[in-house]
């Protein structure tokens, strides 16, 4: 979530509110287009330059809600149009899960230095003397860059006295660390689905809003109203998302009255990663493999197997925390159905692989449950609760904050071979992964532990969440204090059979 | 000066966290400088549901001045009724 975007947060929540609503209501999806009116009112443009845009906009962003693709402007047709096809009570949406809404995309220019008018045309014109490409000419009203010679590299920026230059690139493009962001014929973003790996920080980033991901919202609220026993299990970063007077254990009984049977946090299966990856850190590193990646975030997986294959091998071969609990659940309730709730965009797409989706029914974001207890009138805060939450340990809760999980494979490795020293790095945000394993691959890495966050923060970061990295900091380390379990081994949920020795 | 900050789901959903984060940041920045009207107190208290997404739809967050029901309340709104309160005392008016 980035805060000061206030408009763009907003608008997408009440397109989750929106949907869940019409879910609940039994509504007939056929008249969605009421909806764009009721999100949009009135004829005065608010967000962008008229209504009309607005609602079109407003209705592809419903489409995506619904798991549909959003439509370029050159596909007319009616908003509901293929509506039947998501009026289902499964998961019915397919890749690409992260999208370009292109009619509300502004073509932002690329990569550009550019003069403003603070530019007072001086006689010293540093601009043009530092140019190495001589693409600085000095005009009537001031300096002007030849765009088709600048190479961006941005001396005339530096120079500048009255600091009239500026260099920028789109937000989308900057924000990406595997630079999956492309142009497509009319200058919009387009994203290489071969690059991506659905770490949803172009969503968070564009000033426009203009990037979204799918949900599954509506089919899961479905789902629970045929009747299905539906689990849900909820990622550590969970803790304070809900409001600051909501407790944890609030937020479990506002999901049972969504519908939800039961919710077990994440956090369980975290404490089964721990001990796994731990064990493998003590037989592999560094005999058999030179260094250990951690396994908890799938975009730092993905970008791993596509930017650097030749050390793939090295990331950890534990599954992830919610393979785990879910595991957990489905073994003793096999015809359950179980939802993943988190700050994750890219789960979306981890629940769809082989030997995930037979685990994962559903995956939604905080901010998308946030929309169900709208579309409920559901006040969590004000539910009476008793009963503690004890499902994981403080370090498996830790895991949702960056550096949690190597801090929390470390511990453990102490706890069975004191004496051994493991050097860990965590790297937080995609770009960031990028370098380390570049220096992975060139073995500057050999003998560590690392842990890869595609996130800044780690999962707190999430573009799923609803409140800001430093509160959510605090909710979840004052709720990983309250765990009963210092240790992932004292966590007796977990059948010992399924610990490693 | 006593702000009432509504954390009820639909003020939680709008951004009432965003509103508690830009007047805890006033406290520790703006209002630590020299020039604070020393009669000023500013108490920020994060409350339930105060009722008024009940009444209406498509009024939150809200948030409650002295007593003044603020609806769709903005962080920039607050915070600068917080800062004319805070500097009232060398406020040409
Ligand atoms: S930042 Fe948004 S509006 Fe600008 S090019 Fe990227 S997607 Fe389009
Ligand atoms: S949630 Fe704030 S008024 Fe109801």
């Amino acid at each position: 979530m980035k805060e000061s975007y206030n408009d763009i947060i907003n608008i997408r929540r009440m397109v989750f509110a929106d949907i869940a609503r019409i879910a609940y209501d039994d509504l007939d999806l056929k008249k969605l287009g009421d909806d764009t009116y009721r999100l949009i009112p009135g004829e005065k443009a608010y967000y962008r330059e008229d209504v009309f845009r607005e609602r079109a906009v407003i209705a592809e962003r419903l489409r995506l809600a619904l798991g549909l693709d959003a439509r370029t402007a050159a596909e007319s047709g009616p908003i509901s149009e293929g509506i039947e096809n998501v009026d289902v009570d499964t998961r019915v949406y397919t890749p690409p899960l992260v999208a370009v809404i292109k009619i509300a995309c502004e073509a932002c220019p690329t990569k550009t230095v550019f003069i403003t008018d603070n530019c007072r045309k001086c006689l010293a014109h540093p601009c043009k003397n530092v140019c190495p490409k001589n693409a600085v000419t000095i005009e009537k009203h001031g300096a002007v860059i030849d765009q088709a010679k600048c190479i961006k590299c941005g001396r005339c920026k530096n120079e500048c006295p009255y600091h009239a230059i500026v260099e920028y690139d789109r937000p989308c493009a900057a924000s990406c660390g595997v630079d999956a962001i492309k142009s497509d014929y009319l200058g919009r973003a387009e994203i290489d689905a071969d690059k991506c790996v659905a770490c949803g920080n172009c969503i968070q980033e564009c000033p426009f809003g203009a990037i979204s991901d799918k949900s599954e919202i509506y089919q899961l609220i479905k789902a629970i109203k045929s009747g299905n026993e539906v689990y849900d299990i909820i990622a550590t970063s969970f803790a304070g998302q809900f409001g600051a007077l909501t407790t944890p254990e609030q937020i479990f009984a506002g999901i049972r009255q969504l519908g939800i049977k039961e919710v077990v946090e994440v956090g369980l299966g975290a404490d089964l990663t721990t001990l796994n990856e731990a064990k493998e850190f003590i037989e592999e590193v560094p005999e058999k493999e030179p260094f250990m990646g951690t396994s908890c975030c799938y975009s730092w997986k993905l970008m791993v197997q596509k930017k650097y294959p030749e050390v793939n091998d090295y990331i950890s071969e534990s599954s992830t925390p919610m393979v785990y609990t879910s595991h957990h659940i489905k073994k003793n309730n096999p015809n359950s159905k179980v939802v993943f709730i988190g700050p994750c965009v890219s789960k979306k797409l981890e629940a769809l692989q082989e030997h995930v989706k037979e685990y994962v029914d559903f995956v939604i974001t905080f901010e998308e449950l946030m929309g169900m207890f709208v579309a409920k009138e559901i006040e969590p805060s004000e539910i009476e609760v008793e009963d503690k939450i004890t499902d994981a340990s403080v370090t498996g809760r830790g895991y949702a904050v960056g550096g949690g999980v190597a801090n929390a494979v470390v511990a453990r490795i102490h706890e069975v071979k004191p004496d051994m020293v493991v050097k860990t790095e965590c790297a937080e945000g995609l770009a960031e992964c990028v370098k380390m394993m570049k220096l992975a691959k060139l073995g500057l890495k050999n003998g560590m532990l690392l842990e890869g966050m595609a996130c800044e923060y780690g999962c707190i970061g999430g573009p799923g969440t609803i409140v800001t990295s430093s509160r959510a900091k605090k909710s979840v380390a004052d709720f990983a204090k309250a765990s009963p379990f210092a240790s992932p081994a004292d966590n007796d949920n977990i059948d010992p059979e399924q610990k490693p020795r | 000066m006593k702000i009432k900050v509504c954390v009820g789901s639909n003020c939680t959903m709008m951004g009432a966290d965003g509103i508690l984060d830009s007047l805890e940041n006033l406290k520790e920045t703006i209002l630590t400088k020299p020039g604070v009207n020393p009669a000023f107190t500013l108490d920020v208290e994060i409350v339930r549901c105060v009722g008024e997404c009940k009444k209406k739809k498509n009024v939150s967050p809200v948030v409650v001045v002295d007593d003044v029901i603020y609806r769709n309340a903005s962080r920039e709104e607050i915070m600068s009724i917080v800062l004319d309160k805070a500097f009232d005392h060398i406020m040409t008016k």
